[in-house]
């Protein structure tokens, strides 16, 4: 059976373009919520028990980080780094759904920092660094 | 967006076009909305998957927890709850008579899970309130703004005149509740995260909710014409002007959305107290001056670093995103250097608004050539906008692509110069193409929603805000000229005299905004 070749039809074009308009339309559709569902709330440091570039005294201190919203400490942590540049995770509590602390001891003379990253309810990871020193 | 089409669906197909009278309910404005739920939630479930994978992925790689842990967190657990309102609600019979209420309580479902990650629910003092706040918020804007576009939708159906009138007017009810809402539950939410009217204007936050606050303003004047034209019920008035100027309150509803979305990144002012902007600060910034029109030599910039060694060695601030853009200060000749690009931009832009003008008085006909000023505005972006590239700094052309910033840089002059070519050719009435009149709304909009959702430092930094208030008018401005330029187009001749002027006197309102632009 010979299928006759049809002619070309601008009514496939216009249907091509009224389809290629629906594509469009669900692209940006997509790409919007894609943006919109992109930004939530994050964690702020408003207050912590050491300040930057403070000094303490050895050879144990308590640490407290306070933040602007709950958090989810279990998927926090708070990390050491040392004088010789070796890191030790802390053991942190959550006293309330806004707070971080732990006690860190047997600290030597020298330079420290405080590296914390919390997770807030909305799923965001926020990090800061608060470097200080330890005298004798 | 995504959660208020799906409640907007809901409640306009049950509550407005149910009710509206079997006339206005003709069967293919009933499957069209039907459809367009349906696309909307699948959506949904494809995003919040997306979302939450990705999320979860990027957390192991940032704590080291296994992905076991990581599925117990509270945004993994909303976003679950989400795609299973979602799967429920594609597979719910929409005729059963139980259809409305179990659709009904999905929908408020999917804006719980949103609810759970909001600001609100991470606030120590008066959660309750203010999840209840945001939880009618969000309501409100899902049965007004997500109705919308069913509402266009139900336009092109073609009911009688009567059914048509009896709809609008249904939606007219449902929109005016809607607004009392969101006015009443903003007002209520302002009270908690602004301590004082410093928090107004001193904190990023701050900025972002008075853009909002304007942006709603326009959408309000917007929906009380609309109102007025339902009221008058005149011969034509749906198909020549409602269905513009509804597509214009969704495309505006969507930049308050992002705006907020974008509000949502930064922490309430409340949180910011030892950081605000002052308003004396403010005010010398704003204050009119004369602008920058000599520029600084390429010699006298920083030496040509590459960003991410300035990245590595920027201090850090007290808190900050993994991966964020630490803000560096510049120098005194970076600075002139910023803001000499900023002024001449700025003097462009009037030049342009000003010809505009006076090619739709059509006084000179000179001036139709306005757009090709955009080409200029274009090579000025690429010669100027990085200095440490060729030609005038060291680095390669093909080697300066790295970067994402001047990536970007150099995608905005390609889109300014194609922009000019389109939008010349449509003042001399040469294309023939039927959309090219659209790319200058497109690109306006697109540009403006960019600017006003780009992502801000948590900690407040003070230049980066004194440059945000100069931003964000101009991302307004340029949003408002993309729709009023998009609506002189559509409406009809006798129509068009208010809004052709809008998206002029726009431009030259960018370009008195950019010359008074100043970093110091």
């Amino acid at each position: 059976m010979r299928i006759a070749a049809r002619p070309f039809s601008f009514s496939v074009l216009i249907a091509v373009g009224q389809n290629c308009r629906r594509l469009l339309a669900l692209l940006l559709l997509v790409a919007f919520a894609l943006s919109s569902n992109l930004a939530y709330a994050h964690a702020i440091l408003v207050e912590a028990s050491l300040s930057a570039n403070s000094t303490v005294a050895g050879p144990s201190t308590p640490i407290r980080l306070r933040f602007n919203v709950r958090i989810d400490a279990k998927r926090s942590r708070m990390e050491l780094v040392g004088p010789d540049k070796t890191s030790t995770l802390l053991s942190a509590t959550q006293p309330s759904p806004d707070t971080l602390q732990a006690v860190v001891e047997g600290l030597k003379v020298g330079a420290y920092s405080l590296r914390w990253q919390v997770l807030a309810v909305d799923g965001h990871i926020t990090r800061g660094e608060i470097p200080f020193s330890v005298k004798s | 967006m995504l959660q208020s089409l799906v409640l907007g669906g809901v409640v306009f197909s049950y509550l407005v076009l149910g009710q509206s009278g079997a006339e206005a309910n003709p069967l293919e404005a009933k499957l069209g909305c039907e459809r367009m739920l349906r696309i909307a939630v699948i959506i949904l479930i494809v995003i919040q998957a997306l979302y939450i994978t990705c999320e979860a992925m990027l957390l192991v790689e940032l704590t080291r927890f296994q992905l076991e842990e990581i599925a117990g967190a509270s945004f993994f657990l909303a976003g679950i709850v989400s795609i299973v309102c979602g799967l429920l609600i594609v597979f719910v019979p929409y005729k059963a008579k139980y259809s409305v209420w179990v659709l009904s309580l999905l929908a408020l479902g999917v804006i719980a899970a949103t609810v759970a990650t909001s600001h609100a629910a991470s606030r120590l003092e008066s959660r309750g309130v203010l999840m209840s706040f945001t939880a009618l918020h969000l309501v409100a804007v899902g049965c007004w703004i997500g109705g919308l576009p069913y509402l266009l939708l139900s336009l092109r159906a073609h009911p009688t005149p009567e059914a048509e009138h009896r709809m609008l007017r249904r939606f007219s009810s449902v929109a005016m509740t809607c607004v009392s809402v969101l006015v009443a539950t903003g007002v209520g939410t302002c009270l908690y995260y602004f301590d004082s009217l410093f928090a107004l204007y001193g904190t990023a936050y701050g900025v972002m909710m008075a853009s909002k606050a304007a942006l709603f303003a326009v959408l309000l004047l917007l929906g009380a014409v609309n109102r007025s034209i339902v009221n008058r019920n005149r011969k034509g008035d749906i198909t020549n002007r409602l269905r513009y100027f509804v597509a214009t309150e969704i495309g505006l509803a969507m930049a308050v959305i992002l705006i907020a979305v974008s509000m949502t990144t930064q922490p309430p002012a409340v949180d910011l107290r030892a950081q605000r902007v002052d308003g004396a600060t403010i005010l010398d910034r704003i204050t009119p001056r004369w602008p920058r029109l000599r520029t600084p030599a390429v010699s006298e910039l920083t030496p040509a670093t590459r960003p991410l060694d300035k990245q590595a060695a920027a201090t850090l601030p007290a808190t900050y995103v993994p991966g964020e853009k630490i803000h560096t200060p510049n120098t005194p000749s970076d600075i002139a250097w910023s803001e000499y690009n900023h002024n001449w931009m700025g003097l462009l832009l009037l030049l342009i608004g000003i010809a505009a003008v006076l090619a739709q008085t059509g006084c000179i006909s000179l001036a139709k050539h306005w757009p090709l000023l955009f080409v200029l505005m274009g090579a000025f972006i690429f010669l100027r906008a990085d200095p440490e590239n060729w030609p005038l700094g060291p680095n390669g052309f093909w080697e300066s692509f790295d970067e994402a910033e001047v990536l970007q840089h150099r995608m905005a002059v390609l889109l300014v110069v194609a922009f000019a070519v389109f939008e010349w050719r449509v003042q001399l009435q040469t294309s023939k193409w039927k959309y090219a009149p659209l790319v200058f709304p497109a690109v306006c909009v697109a540009g403006g929603m960019l600017l006003v959702t780009h992502t801000h430092s948590l900690n407040n930094i003070k230049e980066e805000l004194l440059a945000e208030m100069s931003h964000i008018p101009l991302a307004l401005l340029a949003i408002l000229t993309g729709w009023s330029r998009w609506l002189q187009f559509r409406l009809p001749k006798r129509d068009q005299a208010v809004v052709s002027w809008i998206w002029p006197l726009c431009f030259t309102l960018m370009g008195t905004i950019l010359l008074n632009y100043r970093e110091a």
